[in-house]
């Protein structure tokens, strides 16, 4: 049995991390956390992760903080934002970079996500 | 003429066959039938009898000479009978008798001739055969030998009778015969002489007489005639008529003289041309018609009268032409001599009456009349008498007005004012001048009436307006005197008290200084003054001065004195008004005192004013330019508030916007959040009965879609909504407008294809706008949608594009629905939407605003309920 590809997922609100988990759990290994230090925790502990999606806005940093603290430790990781917000300059800031390849914007469709997910981990 | 004659000759021709007839066949049917035994002496003695007795009877009824010559012939056709009766028997006779005297007729072109002819010759032919075949015996006792060779030379000479008269009625021999017959026969000769007297009359005609062939030429024609054409009978012959006469056409020519434009319509051309062909007569035909005489186009008048002569070889047209061209004239100038006068007697501005001079009755009378006394018709006024035309007040009834009209006699004419009565029942005054007349053998009275109440009335407002003048000269409080010749002539009632005088007596025929001081106050002898002061008011048209007077208690009186020369009936008189000033003096001279104090005071102060002036001024100069200064910034305030003002509204817009950016840049993540949580459950779910195998069942179906559907659009909204709060994107790219529209309409294409024609008038060149394309793009999409979403079934959209300075103008003009003016300024407001809900969001044209804003454009709306909408975006142009 071949292992399933580590997840992570990290936003403030409980329900959206519970139907991540919910809606790829049967493809992916899915990690959640429940705010960016958590996330940094989390991605200490699994340094197999591969694919990271992160809210916009939560407490004490916004994704994109979060993005570049992770980046920084984790370069092979890719990320991606998942917001309700629309799209802001930091963010394309960050996605010029190369911090962020993609921006998703809520209410997202888990199918798109899943397919995201493949893409990615296919061809890294 | 000819025909005329023939026709007498006949008549003659015809009793001689007559004649002949009875008095040969009576003996002849005697012998025949055996009724005497007779011998042919016998005939030839009853013959002779019965012939003078009959030519008698005949000149006797007819009351003709009979001609000898005519008589002669009788006699030898006669005697030639006889001779044949001899000769060739009975049937010979017989025939012989009458075959001289018909030849004669046929002659003469009588038709009936040849009937007697061929009936003489059938009877001839049944006695030739009857001696042929004996049952015919011939009176005169034959052996069988000499019948036979009678029986022979009457066949031969039958023969040659019958193809002799066959001959001459096909026309071959007639002319010869003609010219023999002419000279020889005795009827002719009386005929000939019976033409001389028509023709005789012919020439002798005043009226213009021609005879026509068929051709139109002239055969004939009188004298009249040639004196009118004037030329002689030889030259007009074989000419057309037209030519002979200076028409200068033809009767025959159909195309006319084209002399005149009215040939085709010439009444003698057509009437003669009518008559030649169809041989119908006219009678008096009055016809106009130009000839040319001595080089000159005159007119005519000519009676026309045409008739048919119809002779054997040719019809001939007579043609009478009466010339009463004088006679025309005379009667047109009568005419018009009598409208001259009517005219006259209509436009005088005097209302003239014709009246029956013995009882007042109204005969006829003019328009000034009818116009003057109010009637209408000159039938309405007919019906009256003057009496009904005058005032009904005393001295204007009816006998009076008898009395004045029987004092009038044919010599003398009287004139008189009268009030006279309109018809509206108003009286007026006029000055009548009556005058009796014969008019038709009638005793007629003429009169004019001039209406004199303007007159009048003037003439009583001058007498007012006098009394008037009287009143004010006698009335007036000043004292108004006239003066002639430097003497007093008239004055007033107040000049009587003001000068305290008795009477005018007193002052009238008195020169002024004998009533006045011997100096006035400035030294002047009084005489001296009062001339010159004369004179200067004729010299200047009014003068002014002030008079000393004394009264008769030796008091001084000032005079404030206006002189005025007015000229009256041609004299020069000077109009004096006095008024006492004396009061007024003394007031004068203490007004003089405290004016002389006054004036001390304001010197003083006038001084002190100057210094203060100076300082004044400076300062004052500095306040102007300052002043100016104000004004300028006056204005720029004034228009910088105007231009405020619009900013305001601008702001007001923009700050709607703003704050709707804030706010929903909150409320979209926050709603975003939920709407995952259910996107999220969506999925989870679809994924749940996925698992089970009830993904396609219907409910679930329906349940799962619904979720979707709903979170799709509420997220479809938040996005719209997020266009608010949007900073980032850049601004730097070069859209091309019309490329933008283009995309535009094949996005939206599935809404609008087959139902909405398009038609866009761009610019020739592209135009270019600094911005964000994708910004743009939503802009146009949300503005054409509305305009698609405008237009319920068929309609319109036109899109035109300019360039206006350094702006692009983008124009939609859409056939759709509408925008009410109350609703025009909400449009652009987030959620404002009038369509159905879940159609729109109301987001589209505020976003689209917002856009159109961001670069730095202008979206404007015009409207007209149930006729459209245009929408103006105004994009500063890329330069």
């Amino acid at each position: 049995m071949i292992r399933k590809p580590k997840i992570l997922y990290v936003d403030d609100e409980k329900i959206n991390l519970q139907l991540f988990v919910v809606n790829l759990e049967e493809k992916y290994n899915v990690l959640t956390a429940e705010g960016p230090q958590s996330g940094l925790q989390i991605l200490e502990e699994h340094p197999d992760i591969k694919v990271v999606f992160s809210d916009m806005r939560m407490p004490s940093m916004n994704g994109v903080q979060f993005i570049t603290l992770a980046k920084e430790k984790y370069p092979e990781i890719i990320f991606f934002i998942l917001t309700g917000y629309d799209i802001t300059e930091e963010i394309q800031n960050a996605i010029d970079k190369g911090l962020i390849l993609k921006y998703i914007s809520k209410p997202a469709d888990m199918n798109k996500i899943a397919a995201e997910i493949e893409n990615v981990i296919n061809c890294g | 003429m000819q025909y005329e004659l023939t026709d007498i000759k006949n008549k003659i021709i015809n009793r001689v066959i007559y004649f002949s007839v009875i008095f040969v066949s009576i003996p002849y049917a005697a012998s025949l039938f055996r009724v005497f035994q007779i011998g042919w002496q016998d005939i030839f003695c009853i013959h002779t009898l019965l012939y003078i007795i009959f030519l008698g009877i005949y000149i006797y009824r007819e009351k003709m000479d009979f001609e000898l010559k005519t008589a002669l012939y009788t006699i030898i056709f006669t005697i030639v009978g006889f001779a044949g009766l001899y000769f060739f028997g009975f049937a010979g006779g017989f025939y012989y008798c009458f075959v001289p005297v018909i030849l004669n007729g046929i002659l003469r072109g009588r038709k009936k001739a040849y009937l007697y002819f061929y009936i003489v010759s059938f009877f001839y032919v049944i006695i030739a055969l009857g001696y042929f075949f004996h049952f015919i015996t011939p009176v005169v006792d034959l052996n069988e030998y000499q019948i036979m060779i009678s029986g022979w030379i009457n066949v031969f000479l039958g023969v040659i009778f019958v193809s002799f008269v066959i001959l001459i009625s096909s026309g071959e021999l007639y002319g010869y015969f003609l010219k023999t017959i002419k000279e020889k026969d005795t009827t002719a000769q009386y005929l000939i002489e019976n033409q001389q007297q028509l023709q005789h009359i012919f020439d002798n005609s005043p009226a213009i007489m021609m005879l026509l062939n068929n051709q139109a030429e002239i055969i004939n024609v009188n004298r009249s005639g040639l004196e009118f054409a004037d030329t002689d009978f030889e030259r007009i012959l074989s000419k057309k008529s037209g030519d002979a006469f200076g028409c200068l056409y033809s009767l025959k020519d159909e195309t006319g003289c084209q002399n005149s434009e009215h040939c085709s319509e010439c009444i003698i051309r057509k009437t003669v041309n009518d008559t030649i062909k169809t041989g119908k007569s006219y009678r008096k035909i009055e016809a106009d018609l130009t000839l040319l005489k001595d080089q000159q186009n005159i007119s005519y008048t000519f009676l026309l009268s045409t008739s048919t002569i119809k002779t054997e070889s040719d019809n001939l047209t007579l043609v009478i032409l009466d010339n009463i061209t004088e006679r025309k004239r005379a009667e047109k100038s009568l005419a018009e001599s009598e409208k001259r006068y009517k005219e006259i007697f209509n436009t005088t501005s005097e209302a003239l009456f014709i009246l029956d001079a013995s009882t007042g009755a109204v005969r006829d009378v003019n328009e000034t009349m009818l116009n003057m006394y109010g009637y209408r018709t000159k039938g309405e006024v007919q019906q009256l008498n003057l009496f009904k035309l005058s005032a009904s007040e005393q001295g204007y009834d009816e006998d009076r007005i008898r009395q004045n009209i029987a004092g009038i006699d044919l010599s003398n004419t009287f004139t008189f004012e009268w009030l006279a009565k309109r018809k509206s029942g108003q009286n007026f005054w006029t000055e009548i001048s009556l005058k009796k007349t014969l008019i038709g053998g009638e005793n007629m009275l003429l009169a004019a009436v001039r209406d004199i109440d303007e007159r009048k009335q003037f003439e009583q407002a001058i007498k007012e307006k006098d009394e008037t003048l009287r009143t004010v000269f006698s009335k007036s409080a000043d004292g108004i005197l006239l003066l002639e010749d430097s003497v007093f002539v008239d004055c007033n009632e107040s000049a009587i008290q003001l000068l305290d005088l008795n009477g005018r007596e007193d002052i009238l025929g008195k020169h002024p200084w004998q009533i006045s001081p011997k100096y006035q106050p400035d030294g002047l002898k009084s005489f001296d003054k009062a001339n010159q002061m004369i004179d200067l008011s004729i010299q200047n048209g009014y003068h002014r001065f002030e008079w000393l007077y004394l009264n008769k208690n030796g008091d001084d009186v000032f005079f404030d004195i206006v002189l005025t020369p007015i000229s009256i009936n041609n004299k020069q008189i000077i109009h004096c008004v006095w008024r006492d000033i004396t009061e007024k003096k003394c007031m004068d001279e203490e007004l003089a005192q405290y004016r002389n104090n006054l004036e001390n005071l304001v010197e003083k102060r006038t001084r002190e004013l100057a210094a203060a002036n100076e300082e004044w001024k400076s300062t004052s100069e500095e306040l102007m330019v300052k002043n100016q200064i104000i004004n300028k910034k006056n204005i720029e305030l004034k228009t910088t508030l105007l231009h405020l003002k619009e900013t305001q509204l601008q702001l007001l817009q923009a700050e709607k916007m703003a704050s709707l950016g804030i706010l929903t840049a909150g409320v979209a993540h926050e709603i975003n959040n939920p709407l995952n949580f259910i996107m999220g459950a969506y999925s989870a779910l679809e994924s749940y009965f996925q698992n089970t195998g009830q993904r396609n069942n219907d409910r679930v179906s329906i349940i799962l879609n619904s979720i979707k559907t709903g979170v799709e659009r509420a997220s479809d909204i938040i996005k719209g909504l997020n266009q608010f709060s949007r900073e980032l994107d850049s601004f730097d790219e070069d859209c091309d407008i019309q490329t933008i529209v283009d995309n535009c309409f094949s996005i939206l294409q599935n809404q609008f294809k087959g139902r909405i024609d398009i038609s866009k008038n761009y610019s020739a060149k592209s135009l270019f706008v600094k911005g964000n394309t994708g910004k743009l793009h939503q802009a146009f999409i949300n503005i054409l949608n509305n305009s698609i979403q405008a237009i319920s079934g068929k309609g319109e959209i036109t899109i035109n594009t300019e360039k206006q300075d350094q702006y692009v103008v983008i124009e939609c003009i859409d056939s759709g629905c509408g925008i009410d003016k109350e609703n025009l300024p909400k449009i652009t407001d987030p959620f404002y939407t009038t369509k159905e809900p879940g159609k729109g969001t109301g987001l589209g044209l505020s976003i689209a605003y917002k856009i159109i804003l961001e670069h730095k454009g202008k979206l404007e709306f015009e409207s007209k309920v149930n006729k459209g909408t245009k929408v103006i975006i105004t994009l500063p142009l890329n330069r």
